[in-house]
């Protein structure tokens, strides 16, 4: 249980830390005398940085020990290798959040987002509240009905050569420094046979480590059974759990 | 640029922050983090974070402060 006081006196702080951060800019515009620019300059920074450390705070509060677990396990993989991120479906939103709020709003990633558990229109309000910048995020749709959501490709969820056709295709559309992110690969399960989501799991990773891609692949325990965690788990480069 | 008080007074303010209002909500935050039954682990984590902002705050005001007698001392107008 989170307790409310807590959120609000950190919330305050953050947003005193962003005030002080603006005043210190506001000053550096018309302050041009050089041993006060250098010293608001050195403050300006750590102002930058405290930013930085209440936000972490903020979800330390907000997701308690698995988020920092996330964004270390994040920090440890370069920009092209695959992680297998497996946690239990009380934990799955929490993590959806801290994955995006760390590669999208704080490494400035674009995001080909597979969206096969939830509608993309859902997705994106739920991440608007949270603040992710969703215009970073590039759909493709899997559900099985349509949520009108703008923004999105359509793919059938028992067609996993469609899907591998399509993410390579929004792949090649998205410029920039990206990554794909599949929200959750044990959905897939529910679909297909193990081994075809295997075969589908073994082509994607293959095939974004030579765009040189990071790929995310999450994966609910409640969703997979043991032998098919172990083979996601031994096809990609590292696994989070939660 | 700015004249001598107009920057008096922008360190002045920027010191009344750095010195009176945060360390004060940071404070409050870190004993009612001490006194939360959240898990030790995170606890620890939130602590670390806190006490970092607390002590460049107080560096800030130090520098603040060496400002503001520099611009008191000096025979300049401009800055």
């Amino acid at each position: 249980m989170i307790s409310e006081n807590l959120l609000t006196l950190i919330e305050e702080i953050l947003n005193q830390e962003k005030r002080a951060k603006e005043l210190y800019e506001k000053y550096l515009e018309t302050i041009k005398d050089k041993p006060i620019v250098e010293g608001l300059t050195r403050i300006l920074n750590d102002e930058k940085e405290h930013i930085k450390l209440a936000s972490e705070v903020l979800g330390l509060i907000k997701h308690g020990p698995s988020y920092s677990r996330v964004r270390i396990g994040l920090d440890e993989f370069s920009e092209t290798s695959s992680i297998l991120i497996s946690c239990g479906i009380e934990s799955y939103l929490k993590v959806n959040l801290i994955v995006l709020k760390k590669l999208v709003n704080e490494k400035g990633l674009k995001c080909i987002y597979v969206a096969i558990n939830k509608p993309v229109s859902s997705l994106i309000e739920a991440f608007k509240r949270e603040d992710i910048q969703t215009e970073k995020l590039f759909f493709i749709e899997c559900s099985t009905v349509n949520s009108g959501a703008e923004k999105r490709i359509l793919a059938k969820l028992d067609n996993l050569t469609n899907l591998n056709m399509s993410i390579s295709r929004l792949i090649e559309d998205t410029p920039g420094r990206k990554f794909v992110y599949l929200d959750a690969i044990s959905a897939l399960y529910i679909f297909n046979p193990a081994n075809v989501v295997e075969r589908f799991a073994h082509h994607l990773i293959a095939s974004s480590k030579s765009k040189r891609i990071k790929l995310v692949l999450v994966a609910v325990n409640e969703e997979i059974d043991k032998r098919s965690m172990v083979a996601l788990t031994t096809f990609c480069d590292g696994k989070i759990e939660v | 640029m700015v004249g001598r008080q107009e920057l008096v007074g922008m360190l002045i303010d920027a010191l009344s922050f750095e010195e009176i209002t945060i360390p004060a909500r940071l404070e409050a935050f870190l004993r009612e983090i001490r006194d939360s039954r959240m898990n030790e682990t995170t606890k620890t984590e939130i602590e670390r974070n806190i006490r970092r902002m607390i002590v460049e705050s107080t560096r800030h005001s130090e520098i603040l402060t060496k400002m503001v007698k520099r611009v008191n001392k000096s025979g300049q107008n401009d800055f």
